[in-house]
């Protein structure tokens, strides 16, 4: 007779032995977590104030604008948006078939506060270093808006299209 | 001969209060928790419907109904920690609910018709308690894995959840340590998994 530490083992194993539970298919998967999209992309209104940002500077890799010089060999796109005292400093880059977009929130305010780049089919997420710094890899090309919060705030880049 | 020994697996209030702490974030519209939600609890959902035998298609319906349905209703289930009993028969009064449509019986339009209903029917149906506690119970051990070291997860993985289960020598192979030391591993990692289970 096995003592009683064994009998839950075996409880155990035999509970995972008989596991034949599969995945739910993925597009009812999908239809599942898009639900929160919506949700999460408005978050407290009341509270929260929104501003939108006002694209200010666009410099394409390899292109130089009149007066810059360091845009001449770079490899990723920066992009300047203005949003009342702060600004949101976007680099994007091709990294394989995707795109990886870093940049930093300016001005301060929003320390460890979040960023998502989203549209209707997908979201993208990362928090905010002490310097307000960020890094989203693996986002696809396509035509995104992006967010940045704190507690209190919210930017809103409404279009950014990645291409 | 099965034994019933249910209760330590099922009351495990640490991965209760993970599901707390997961609800409490969606709350806070944190989207990667809502994923994670989805992810944690989407094999049990999509079993309950297939394991009453309803096809893919009315199972992947029972599943999308009852995010959704959690998803209108997150802010007003009143204890957190006890998500997966809500899941649980949320799924239930879904699948149910197919069920007796699809024999043309009265359908009814509440959870406490439908609690009602059910309690008036016999042990005998799709939805058994014993399934339903075995699907918990696989739920909870599949969580559990998640939280073992990744040796252990591979052991523990490799022995008995892939179909074609390996043998000591396998699994002695894939994470590179002697044969014998396998069964010693073996136990320690239970041991893990149980506690894990029991907290």
């Amino acid at each position: 007779m096995n003592n009683p530490q064994d009998q839950i083992f075996e409880h155990i194993v035999r509970r995972m032995a008989d596991d034949k539970a599969i995945d739910a298919p993925a597009d009812a998967l999908k239809y599942a977590k898009n639900l929160y999209r919506t949700r999460a992309a408005q978050p407290e209104a009341s509270i929260v104030r929104r501003i939108l940002a006002v694209l200010k500077m666009d410099l394409a890799p390899n292109r130089a604008t009149f007066g810059e010089r360091s845009a001449a060999t770079g490899q990723a796109r920066q992009m300047l948006f203005e949003s009342g005292s702060n600004a949101v400093d976007l680099r994007i880059k091709a990294v394989g078939k995707a795109f990886e977009i870093s940049g930093q929130i300016l001005g301060g305010g929003f320390e460890n506060g979040e960023i998502m780049v989203a549209n209707t089919d997908e979201s993208f997420r990362a928090n905010l270093d002490n310097l307000c710094g960020f890094t989203l890899s693996g986002v696809p090309a396509g035509e995104y808006s992006l967010t940045v919060r704190n507690r209190t705030s919210e930017i809103l880049v409404k279009q950014i299209i990645l291409k | 001969m099965p034994i019933s020994l249910p209760a330590p697996i099922l009351n495990s209030t640490d991965l209760a209060k993970a599901d707390a702490a997961l609800v409490n974030r969606c709350r806070g519209n944190d989207q990667s928790a809502w994923d994670e939600l989805v992810e944690r609890y989407q094999r049990l959902i999509f079993a309950i419907p297939r394991r009453s035998g309803l096809s893919e298609e009315q199972a992947s319906d029972v599943f999308q109904e009852v995010f959704l349905t959690l998803f209108e209703k997150i802010d007003e289930i009143q204890q957190p920690d006890r998500i997966r009993s809500w899941l649980v028969t949320t799924a239930k009064f879904k699948t149910w609910a197919i069920i007796r449509a699809s024999r043309g019986f009265y359908s009814p339009e509440t959870e406490e018709e439908m609690a009602a209903e059910m309690a008036s029917i016999a042990d005998h149906s799709p939805l058994a308690d014993q399934i339903l506690i075995e699907l918990e119970e696989q739920h909870l051990i599949r969580t559990a894995l998640h939280k073992l070291d990744e040796k252990c997860r591979r052991i523990l993985s490799m022995l008995y959840l892939s179909e074609s289960t390996a043998s000591y020598a396998d699994v002695a192979l894939s994470i590179g340590v002697g044969e014998t030391s396998i069964s010693p591993m073996r136990t320690r990692c239970l041991k893990k998994l149980q506690t894990i289970l029991a907290k």
